[in-house]
C-alpha cells in the first residue's frame, strides 16, 4: 500500500471511529496504532510505552494543569464578577459589549500563557458562567473564546514559536518581537468582528444595557479590577523581573490565585479541593489526547505521510506565492487531524529548505506557522481549544467548531494580510537590528 | 465491591490531584529558592515525573465524570437498543486498547528496571520508580473501562452517559440559539 | 531492501545533522539502495531522552545522542564534559582513542553498536561583562544544564540557574541568568548576539556526539551491507571532525561578526581554570572508579 492510501484510510478510520461516539484520545491512539502496524514495526507496544511516557512526562507540559487549575479557582472566587462589573462602564457603548471580554482577557492572558488550550481553558472557566448568566448568546461567547484562546500561541511567551525558533535556527527574541504587531492585529479583527456580528444582530442590541454610565462611573469601577490586574502584574512581573521562566509562571499564577482566593475569603477546604478536582478532570482529558496525539505524530514520522505530501508540493515548481497557497491548504487539512504543533514538527526539516530556496524570508515564515496552527487549534475533528470549550460548555465539538468557523476565517484574513504586507512582521525585528 | 471500586477511581483521583499540587510546589521552591541562591536540583524531571503520575492516575476518575470527551451528534440520534449495541461497541473496544495500554506500561516499568535505565539529569533517578505511578494509574483506568462494560452490559447504558455530553438539553440551546439569532 | 529509521534530536543545520544525512546517503550508494536509512531530524521522530532506548529495544534501528546525557549510567560517557581536560583537537582525539573500547563495550553489554562519534566545538563562556579574570565570573549567574555544569558554576562561585535551552533568550533579556557555557555553534544557531556581548573563549571542553544501531538490526543485515555501513560510519567520523574544526572557526568568526567581543582567556585566568579542571577530574575518576581511573591514566601517560 503506498503512503497515501494508508493516510486516506487512517483519516477515514478515524473519522468513522469519531463518528460512532469513541473517545477523542482512543480514537487518535487506536489511528495511531493501526498505522505503526501497516508501517510493519513489530514492537508497536514498546513505541507505544516509550511516547507515553516521554510525552506525559513532558516539563513543558506542566504548566498545562497549572493554568488549568489557576482558572478553577479564580472561577470560585468573586474575580470574574469583578472583572464584568469593571468593564460594564467602559463596554457598554461597544456593539458586543461583555463579549470584547473574552477577546481583550484572552489577549492579556496570552501575554503570560504560552499555550492556546490553557488560555482558552483559563479564561473561558472565569468568564462563560457570568456571560451566560447575563443574557449573552452562548454561541457567540464560546466562538469568541475559541478564536481568541488561539492568541496564546501567538502572542509572546509562545511555545510553537520556540519549537520553530529552534528547528529553523531563527532567533526566538526575534520570533517573539515579530508575533507582537499580528498579534495585536488579530485582536482587533476579532474585536471588529464581534461588533459587527453584534450591529447585524438584533439579539445582541438588546442585550446592552440602558443604564448611563458617567466618565466618573468608568473610573470608580476601575477598582473592580484591581484584584485581577494585580494578579496579571504579579505573574507578568515574574516573567519581566527574571524570576521565573514562562513555564515556571503557571505555578506563580496558581500561587497568586490562592492568595487572591484566600484574601476574597472565598477560600476554603471545599472550593479547593473542588477546583483541584475539576482542575484534574480537565486536565487528564487533554493530557491523554496529548499522549494519543504524540503516538499519532511517531505513527505519521514513521509512515512519511506528511513528508510525502510537502515533496509532492516540492515537485510542482510553484511560485512563492502559489507555494504559500499549497502549503497553507495543506496545513489546513492536517491541522483537521494532527495537532498543530506536530505537523510543525514532522514537516519543518522538509519545508524549511523549500521555503528558503523560495527567497520567503524564515522569520516571516514562523509567523505565518502560527496563523496557520492557531486554525487548527479551531478546525475538526482534531482542534484543542474545541476540546477545551466541549469540556466548558458541554456543547459538541461540532458545534463549537461551527461556532467558531468566523474565527478560523479571520485568521485566514490575516494570514492574507501579512503576505500582503508583510512589513505587519518584519518592522519591529527590523528597528531591533538598527539599534 | 462496588464501594471499593468507587474509592478506588475517587482515591486515584485524589492523588493525581495531589501530584498537581506537588508540581506548583516544587516549582515554586525552585523559584523562591533562586532568590537565595539554593538550587531545586532536576525540578524539570520531577515536576515532569508528578505530570505523568497525575494525568495517568486521574483517568478512571475523570472517565467516571465523564470528562473524556467524545463526538456525540450521530450517537444521539440512535434509538436506545441502538445506543446500548453502540455503547457496549465503544466499551469493548475501549476495554482492549485500555489492556493494551496497561499491559505495555507494565512492560516498561519492568525493562526500566531490568535495564538499569536511569535519568539524564542532575539527580540520578532509577526510571523504573517515577514509572509505576503510570502503570498503576493505567490498570485502574483499565479496571473502569471493564467495571463499565459491565455495568453497561447491565443496565443499558454507562454510567457517565449524559454526563460527558448534555446532548439532551444541547439541541434546546442549538435551537434556542438559532432562533433568538434569527428573531 | 532494507528500510532503517535514524532518530536525532538535534535540527538540520548542526553539522552533526549534515554528517549524519551525507553518512546515510554514503551507505545508499554504496550498497545501491539496499539499506535506505531515513534521518528524523528534530526529535521529530523520538525525544532525545528516548532515543538510546528506543534503539535498545529496536523500536528505531539507529540513532544520535549527546554522549554525556548517558552519564548517570556510566560516568565514561561524560568523561568528555570534565573542563579543561582535554580542550583542543588533539588532546580531544587522545582522550576519545582512550576511552572508545569502554564506550564500545557499554554500549555492546545492552546490545548496541557504537558506529561513529563526533564532537562539538570547545566550549566557551557567554557573558554580559567582559571576563578577564577568574574574579569577574564570581557572582554570575550562569545557566546549569547537566551535573557538570552546575558543579563548574559552583567551583566558579558563579550562582548556577537552572534554564532549559528554549528558555534561554528569554532567561538572559529578564536578567534571569546573564552567562552560560556552550559552544560557538550553539551560539549561532540561538543567535546568541541578540542578548549577550561577550564570548571568552576558554576551551572549557570539547563533548561529543555518538551515533548507534541496535545490534539485531545490524546482524540482520548481509555482510556486504555490514561492511558498507562501517565503511561509512569511519569515514563518517573522520569527516565529522573535520565539519567541528571547520564549525568552531566559522562560528567563531560569526559571532564576531555580529559585533561580539570575542577574547582569549588571560594566561592568569586560564591557569585559575585548569585548577577547577583538576579538581573535577579527582572528583569525576572518584564516581568512575577503576576503569575511570586506567582511562585518565593511558590518556596522561599518551
Ligand atoms: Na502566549
Ligand atoms: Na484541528
Amino acid at each position: 500500500m503506498d503512503t497515501i492510501t494508508i493516510g486516506i484510510l487512517l483519516a477515514a478510520l478515524m473519522l468513522g471511529l469519531l463518528a460512532l461516539g469513541f473517545w477523542v484520545s482512543l480514537s487518535l491512539m487506536l489511528v495511531a496504532l493501526v498505522g505503526i502496524i501497516l508501517y510493519g514495526s513489530d514492537v508497536y507496544g514498546l513505541i507505544f510505552a516509550s511516547s507515553a511516557w516521554s510525552s506525559a512526562s513532558k516539563w513543558s507540559l506542566t504548566a498545562l494543569p497549572l493554568f488549568i487549575w489557576m482558572g478553577e479557582i479564580l472561577f470560585r472566587t468573586r474575580l470574574s464578577e469583578d472583572l464584568f462589573k469593571g468593564l460594564t462602564p467602559w463596554l457598554s457603548k461597544l456593539p458586543g459589549s461583555l463579549l470584547h471580554v473574552n477577546i481583550l482577557s484572552c489577549g492579556l492572558f496570552a501575554a503570560v500563557s504560552g499555550s492556546s488550550a490553557a488560555t482558552a481553558a483559563t479564561i473561558g472557566r472565569m468568564t462563560l458562567p457570568e456571560l451566560k448568566r447575563r443574557g449573552y448568546s452562548e454561541r457567540m461567547s464560546i466562538a469568541t473564546l475559541a478564536g481568541s484562546g488561539t492568541l496564546g500561541l501567538l502572542i509572546p511567551p509562545s511555545i510553537i514559536l520556540i519549537v520553530y525558533g529552534v528547528a529553523a535556527e531563527v532567533s526566538i527574541a526575534r520570533l517573539f518581537i515579530a508575533a507582537a504587531i499580528p498579534g495585536l492585529m488579530l485582536l482587533g479583527l476579532f474585536m471588529l468582528y464581534t461588533i459587527a456580528w453584534s450591529m447585524i444582530n438584533k439579539d445582541a442590541r438588546k442585550i446592552k444595557s440602558d443604564d448611563q454610565f458617567t466618565w466618573r462611573d468608568r473610573f470608580v469601577a476601575l477598582r473592580y479590577l484591581l484584584p485581577i490586574l494585580g494578579l496579571i502584574t504579579f505573574v507578568l512581573g515574574s516573567i519581566y523581573g527574571g524570576y521565573a521562566t514562562t513555564t515556571e509562571a503557571a505555578a506563580v499564577g496558581v500561587f497568586g490565585s490562592l492568595i487572591l482566593a484566600a484574601l476574597s475569603g472565598s477560600l476554603n477546604r471545599k472550593a479547593f479541593l473542588d477546583s483541584l478536582m475539576g482542575a484534574v478532570k480537565t486536565s487528564c482529558m487533554i493530557a491523554l489526547i496529548l499522549i494519543a496525539a504524540h503516538f499519532l505524530t511517531v505513527a505519521m514520522a514513521f509512515l512519511g505521510i506528511p513528508r510525502t505530501l510537502v515533496s509532492m508540493i516540492d515537485g510542482l515548481g510553484l511560485s512563492p506565492i502559489m507555494l504559500l497557497v499549497y502549503l497553507t491548504i495543506l496545513f489546513i487539512i492536517l491541522g483537521c487531524f494532527l495537532d498543530g504543533i506536530s505537523v510543525v514538527l514532522l514537516t519543518t526539516s522538509i519545508i524549511l529548505p523549500m521555503v528558503s530556496a523560495a527567497g520567503i524570508d524564515l522569520l516571516w515564515f514562523g509567523i505565518y506557522i502560527v496563523l496557520v496552527v492557531e486554525m487548527a487549534q479551531i478546525t475538526p475533528p482534531v482542534g484543542f481549544n474545541l476540546f477545551v470549550l466541549q469540556a466548558l460548555t458541554g456543547k459538541n465539538i461540532l458545534y463549537v467548531a461551527r461556532a467558531a468557523l468566523p474565527f478560523f476565517l479571520i485568521i485566514g484574513l490575516g494570514i492574507v494580510l501579512i503576505t500582503v504586507f508583510p512589513e505587519i512582521v518584519t518592522a519591529l525585528p527590523a528597528e531591533m537590528s538598527r539599534n | 465491591m462496588r464501594k471499593f471500586l468507587d474509592n478506588l477511581y475517587l482515591g486515584s483521583g485524589l492523588i493525581a490531584g495531589l501530584f498537581v499540587v506537588a508540581i506548583a510546589v516544587l516549582i515554586m521552591a525552585q523559584v523562591i529558592g533562586r532568590w537565595f541562591n539554593i538550587i531545586v536540583p532536576s525540578t524539570e524531571d520531577f515536576s515532569g515525573y508528578f505530570l505523568a503520575a497525575s494525568s495517568f492516575l486521574g483517568l478512571a476518575y475523570t472517565l467516571k465524570v465523564g470528562g473524556h470527551i467524545r463526538v456525540n451528534i450521530l450517537i444521539h440520534n440512535f434509538s436506545p437498543k441502538a445506543r446500548k449495541v453502540q455503547e457496549i461497541a465503544v466499551l469493548v473496544v475501549g476495554l482492549a486498547l485500555a489492556t493494551f495500554m496497561s499491559y505495555w506500561l507494565i512492560f516498561m516499568v519492568w525493562e526500566s528496571w531490568v535495564f538499569d535505565e536511569k535519568s539524564l539529569g542532575y539527580v540520578r533517578v532509577d526510571l523504573w520508580i517515577p514509572q509505576v505511578p503510570v502503570a498503576v494509574g493505567a490498570v485502574i483506568f483499565n479496571i473502569a473501562v471493564l467495571d463499565e462494560l459491565v455495568h453497561t452490559i447491565r443496565n443499558g447504558k454507562p454510567t457517565y452517559q449524559g454526563l460527558d455530553d448534555e446532548m439532551e438539553d444541547l439541541n434546546q440551546l442549538t435551537d434556542s440559539a438559532t432562533t433568538v439569532e434569527q428573531k | 531492501q532494507t528500510r532503517w529509521d535514524l532518530a536525532t534530536g538535534y535540527g538540520d543545520g548542526v553539522h552533526h545533522t549534515i554528517n549524519i544525512k551525507q553518512f546515510a546517503e554514503d551507505i545508499s550508494n554504496a550498497t545501491n539502495g539496499a539499506l535506505s536509512i531515513t534521518v528524523h531530524s528534530g526529535a521529530s521522530l523520538f525525544p532525545q531522552g528516548e532515543i538510546h532506548r528506543a534503539v535498545r529495544t529496536g523500536q528505531a534501528q539507529a540513532g544520535e545522542l549527546f554522549m554525556a546525557n548517558m552519564g548517570n549510567s556510566n560516568p565514561v560517557f561524560e568523561i568528555d564534559n570534565i573542563p579543561f581536560l582535554a580542550s583542543d583537537w588533539d588532546s580531544a582525539r587522545a582522550l576519545w582513542e582512550v576511552s572508545r573500547p569502554a564506550v564500545e563495550a557499554h554500549l555492546a553489554s545492552e546490545g548496541i553498536r557504537f558506529l561513529f562519534a563526533v564532537p562539538w566545538p570547545a566550549q566557551g563562556i557567554y557573558s554580559q561583562t567582559p571576563i578577564n579574570t577568574i574574579e569577574d565570573i564570581s557572582g554570575l549567574r550562569m545557566r546549569a544544564y547537566s551535573p557538570m555544569t552546575t558543579e563548574l558554576s559552583m567551583l566558579l562561585n558563579a550562582s548556577p540557574t537552572t534554564v532549559q535551552t528554549p528558555e534561554i533568550p528569554t532567561a538572559f533579556s529578564t536578567g534571569m541568568i546573564n552567562s552560560m557555557v556552550t559552544s560557538p555553534s550553539t551560539g549561532v544557531s540561538s543567535q546568541a548576539w541578540d542578548f549577550v556581548n561577550h564570548y571568552t573563549d576558554v576551551q572549557a571542553w570539547i563533548p561529543k556526539n555518538m551515533v548507534f544501531v541496535n545490534e539485531r538490526a545490524f546482524n540482520r543485515l548481509s555482510a556486504d551491507v555490514q561492511a558498507a555501513v562501517l565503511e561509512a560510519a569511519a569515514a563518517a567520523e573522520t569527516r565529522g571532525w573535520e565539519m567541528a574544526i571547520a564549525e568552531a572557526e566559522t562560528a567563531t568568526q560569526r559571532l564576531a561578526d555580529e559585533g561580539m567581543q570575542i577574547s582569549t582567556p588571560t594566561a592568569e585566568l586560564r591557569s585559575a581554570l585548569e585548577a577547577i579542571g583538576q579538581e573535577m577530574g579527582g572528583t569525576w575518576a572518584a564516581k568512575a572508579g577503576a576503569e575511570g581511573i586506567s582511562i585518565l591514566e593511558a590518556y596522561y601517560s599518551r
